[in-house]
């Protein structure tokens, strides 16, 4: 054998050995969403079906999936119908595996748009951190699944994204040489400073951060952290965001998808 | 943010059907920036100007029943909701005016029965 074989199957081995010893989580009864950590008001902001501002993203949403664009002229509704059926539990099954990508949800939006529509994908303006269009189809998508279980795949074709996913979860990175974990396992409940720290589900968004006065994906909300640790943040829809996006909606499983809710 | 034409304005009756004399809590919410004009960009140093909502007014069957002023501070996307007394049906209105005095507008119906004819 080749020393290259050798290490392929050192590597094979460890990544098995790795998913067989799936890392520590939150028991399910212990997993408590990003809304147990906010104010009672914010989170009666969020339950409250008129004043959630996050809505407003839905209901943009809910017209872009109405609206015809690119060369083939037809819209989602076209060949996906009514979202309330179509959509119901994709929102909760992403990040997912697709062509052996692994795509979060506003990237299979995108390709579905390329593919099939002939239309160009959305991407930020100048002025936006995100594009507001691709978050506002992202809400309304997901929040056909709103309530059901975050249930994402991490074995088969996932399983080496899982891997990445968790490795990079438990890395220290940045001046304050701090890991996800070492906040959102050890020390959730506690205070950062002002505020409690949460474990860090995915489940809410695209959510409302009120300190943004808009919907931001979970992606963007990795940068904030990052940033925060003084690490340098990577670009929104990178593979190792999506890996970590994945392990992170695992840890979460089960817990209820909240989206659009509101975050400080 | 959305460009200015394409913001939503959400009004809603709680309830939408009352009695007379019920009180009745109206909620609204304004898709707005709410620049509060006294952050600038870090880089050119320029100040982004003020651009707020600064006037809500309700209108109940064209009748001015509720005015709030509102001043640079209030939150972008602003909620309001407040207490009106249902005397007649009709049609409540909302008008939000910003600082280049646009004005957009939302309206829903409110329905009233009458106390003597309910029992």
């Amino acid at each position: 054998m080749s020393a290259r074989v050798l290490v392929a199957v050192a590597i094979a081995l460890l990544a098995a050995d790795a998913l067989a010893e799936p890392a520590r989580r939150p028991a399910p009864e212990e997993l408590l969403s990003g809304a147990a950590f906010v104010r009672p008001e914010t989170r009666a902001l969020q339950d409250d079906a008129f004043a959630n501002p996050g809505l407003i993203w839905v209901e943009r949403g809910a017209a872009l999936w109405q609206t015809a664009d690119g060369d083939a002229g037809t819209s989602c509704a076209d060949c996906h119908g009514d979202a309330g059926t179509a959509m119901k539990g994709v929102g909760a099954t992403y990040p997912k595996v697709v062509g052996g990508r692994l795509l979060n949800l506003s990237q299979r939006i995108n390709q579905c748009r390329v593919d099939h529509m002939g239309a160009p994908p959305y991407v930020a303006a100048e002025h936006e951190v995100e594009s507001e269009n691709l978050l506002s189809l992202e809400a309304y998508v997901k929040t056909q699944s709103a309530g059901m279980p975050m249930a994402v795949a991490v074995d088969g074709a996932a399983a080496p994204f899982f891997v990445r996913g968790r490795e990079l979860y438990f890395q220290r990175v940045g001046q304050m040489d701090l890991a996800c974990a070492m906040c959102h396992d050890d020390r959730a409940g506690h205070a950062l400073r002002a505020e409690p720290i949460s474990q860090g589900h995915v489940n809410g968004f695209p959510a409302y951060i009120l300190r943004w006065d808009g919907l931001a994906s979970a992606q963007r909300r990795f940068r904030f952290c990052n940033e925060q640790a003084r690490a340098e943040p990577l670009a929104i829809g990178h593979d190792d965001y999506n890996a970590l996006e994945l392990y992170v909606a695992w840890r979460g499983a089960t817990l209820p998808v909240e989206s659009p809710a509101v975050r400080r | 943010m959305a460009a200015r034409k394409d913001q939503k304005r959400r009004l809603k009756i709680v309830p939408a059907t009352a009695r007379k004399g019920d009180i009745v809590t109206i909620k609204t919410l304004a898709e707005h920036e709410m620049e509060p004009g006294v952050r600038f960009n870090p880089e050119s140093l320029v100040v982004y100007p003020r651009f707020i909502i600064n006037k809500l007014i309700c209108r109940y069957n064209g009748r001015e029943v509720f005015v709030a002023d509102w001043f640079s501070g209030v939150s972008a996307n602003p909620y309001l909701a407040f207490k009106l007394r249902a005397e007649e049906s009709g049609t409540v209105e909302i008008e939000w005016v910003d600082d280049y005095n646009q004005s957009t507008f939302a309206r829903t119906e409110i329905t009233v029965t009458d106390d003597a004819t309910t029992g």
